[in-house]
């Protein structure tokens, strides 16, 4: 009776252990996933973000203008610009769309202009298309591509002309900030600059945050002031996550993962 | 009557009753243990598929950068390799991976300039996981940029010294109206050298102005704005290399202008006049009744060019390897800018120039 005693206890001992040792396992496990995924997802969109993107640059708040779809000026039909717009079989979201960019053709300079999808809408289809085949377009496999666009409200300066990139972007911002749904908790909320942010991730600690590397720069800083927006070239993502209290009891210290990851803007190299 | 046992006797002195037997040696010890090592055992199994999740999706983390590359590779190789008509669509294998580049003209700019969407999808397959592999799309616009050849003089030399006796540097256009769009383009110089020339009579020049000096050779090469050292390098593709390789004009299309190659000095007999452009790395000697329609870049021109009747009509550079001696261009040669000839040729050396600030990943 003894030796079983023992021997249940041992083994149980071991269970309890185990237990204890893959419940780390799964917690760490999503730290890392929360990480890994949040720092892919940043670099992911503001790796394409042009020159003049960038609208804050913070070490808790970073909002930028991500090109959404990028396209060209086809032609000119008085104040109306006909645009193909490389969808390659997508449609557009109209939800996601801020406003327009239009690139200088003389200086490569991005100029950016708030207007809803549905104000800068005019029509798609035959009409411009057919002014984009006469400016020399192939529409083979981008038949639904051609829209045209009205200025309504905005008056882009300089005009738009015939042969300006054109693109539809989204002011995205990120930051970390209070969770609303973990007590005591940091996490990082994404959404439209100006709107109403989403939490995106929680388990955030008070050391994830944004740096930036200006142009000239070899090291980073954590905040970029408004007349040095245009010069950054990079951005560093930091994310380090935490375990919660009540997910470690019994006063065992927090579990943290770190992921850290350095996006080169592309279009400012 | 049944005999009871005795104080001395044994259990063995029973009858054998298996069932009471087992009822009396019975316990949970192993069994609980059993189940036990059992949870154990699927605890384990649920931590090693937990901790081989996170691996596999670090993993396809590591392929997705990858792929990224692999495309983004894949565009840059695109533009670095193409030379005249964008190709529609070329495969490439980079990294162990695959980037499937394809352009698409979006726009006729100023004529024959064009505007191309290159787009690149990057492909990288695991052998482990070859049903799943890792996709990246990157685009970028680019231009179809030409060198203006239809905006140099008719004859460009960086000589220190020429002398000029009864030849013609004619700049006006000599392409008719409707030969080519246009046509007549504005006059160009006629001649351009560095400095010093004299003419010592019958030289007949027309342009704007007919005779043009630029001051020194490093100035008139940057007005050229011509890779030199690339289209020497036999790295770079052209249709016709050397002269064993010398196409039938009478053959090819009347409207094909193909790129020869001359890789040493040349002699341009008039079995050899021809049309496109023709690049001679070393010396180029003229000879009477050549007649050659299109470009002409030579990398040195002899010091005598005498009593040769040769006639180039378009664009005939020389000196392109810097700053040359005293050339003397003596009784005979024409050489006259025309615009058509001259775009028709440039084709050929037309480049993509990818636009700055429009790279963009899809999703």
């Amino acid at each position: 009776m003894t030796l079983t005693a023992i021997l249940i206890a041992l083994v149980t001992s071991v269970f309890l252990a185990q237990n204890q040792f893959y419940y780390d396992v799964a917690l760490r496990s999503e730290l890392q996933e929360n990480a890994r995924s949040v720092a892919e997802l940043i670099g992911a969109e503001i790796r394409a973000v042009a020159d003049s993107g960038m609208v804050v640059a913070d070490s808790n708040q970073l909002v930028f203008m991500t090109p959404v779809y990028m396209g060209m000026v086809c032609s000119m039909q008085a104040v109306d610009r006909d645009v193909h717009i490389a969808l390659e079989g997508a449609t557009i979201d109209g939800d996601e769309i801020s406003g327009f960019g239009l690139r200088d053709t003389t200086t490569g300079v991005w100029a950016y202009y708030e207007q809803t999808w549905i104000a800068m809408y005019k029509e798609s289809g035959v009409k411009p298309r057919d002014k984009c085949v006469t400016a020399g377009a192939d529409t083979v496999g981008a038949y639904d591509d051609y829209y045209r666009l009205q200025p309504g409200t905005v008056t882009p300066s300089p005009a738009p002309v015939a042969g300006m990139a054109h693109m539809l972007y989204r002011e995205l911002e990120y930051s970390f900030a209070a969770s609303t749904l973990v007590t005591n908790g940091r996490a990082l909320y994404r959404g439209t600059y100006g709107d109403t942010l989403v939490e995106l991730a929680t388990g955030m600690s008070n050391d994830a945050h944004f740096e930036y590397r200006l142009d000239g720069q070899s090291t980073f800083s954590s905040s970029v002031s408004a007349a040095n927006l245009g010069e950054v070239m990079e951005v560093r993502v930091v994310i380090t996550t935490s375990s919660q209290a009540e997910q470690r009891p019994g006063g065992e210290p927090p579990l943290e993962f770190g992921w850290t990851v350095d996006v080169p803007l592309r279009n400012s190299h | 009557m049944n005999p009871m046992p005795t104080s001395s006797s044994t259990l063995q002195d029973q009858p054998s009753r298996p069932g009471r037997r087992l009822a009396r040696d019975g316990g949970f010890a192993v069994g609980l243990v059993l189940l036990l090592l059992f949870a154990i055992a699927v605890a384990g199994a649920a931590g090693y598929q937990a901790v081989l999740t996170e691996a596999r999706l670090a993993l396809q983390s590591q392929e997705g950068s990858q792929a990224l590359a692999i495309a983004q590779a894949g565009l840059y190789r695109y533009f670095g390799e193409q030379g005249g008509a964008p190709v529609a669509a070329d495969t490439f294998s980079i990294a162990g991976g695959e980037a499937i580049v394809t352009a698409r003209k979006v726009q006729t700019l100023t004529y024959p300039e064009e505007m191309y969407l290159v787009t690149s999808t990057g492909t990288f397959i695991d052998p482990r996981f070859s049903v799943s592999p890792a996709q990246r799309t990157v685009r970028q616009y680019a231009r179809r940029t030409r060198i203006s050849f239809e905006k140099m003089a008719g004859m460009i030399t960086t000589s220190s010294a020429v002398n000029l006796y009864n030849v013609r540097f004619h700049g006006q256009d000599q392409a008719k109206a409707g030969a080519c769009a246009g046509a007549p383009a504005a006059s160009r110089n006629g001649l351009g050298l560095l400095n010093t020339y004299t003419e010592y009579g019958g030289v007949n020049t027309n342009g704007s102005p007919g005779i043009q000096q630029y001051g020194t050779a490093q100035v008139l090469l940057d007005s050229i704005n011509l890779r030199w050292d690339v289209l020497q390098d036999t790295n770079f593709p052209v249709d016709f290399e050397g002269l064993s390789e010398w196409p039938n004009f009478a053959s090819l299309p009347a409207d094909s202008f193909p790129t020869i190659r001359i890789n040493g000095n040349f002699n341009a007999f008039s079995t050899y006049s021809g049309r496109g452009v023709l690049i001679v790395t070393e010396y180029i000697y003229l000879q009477t009744g050549f007649d050659w329609e299109g470009i002409i870049l030579a990398g040195k021109l002899p010091e005598f060019v005498v009593g040769v009747d040769f006639r180039i009509q378009g664009n005939f550079i020389t000196g392109l390897d810097g700053g040359q001696g005293t050339v003397w261009l003596w009784d005979g040669g024409h050489t006259d800018f025309h615009s058509c000839f001259s775009i028709d040729a440039s084709n050929s050396l037309t480049y993509l120039a990818p636009l700055d600030n429009t790279w963009w990943e899809s999703f």
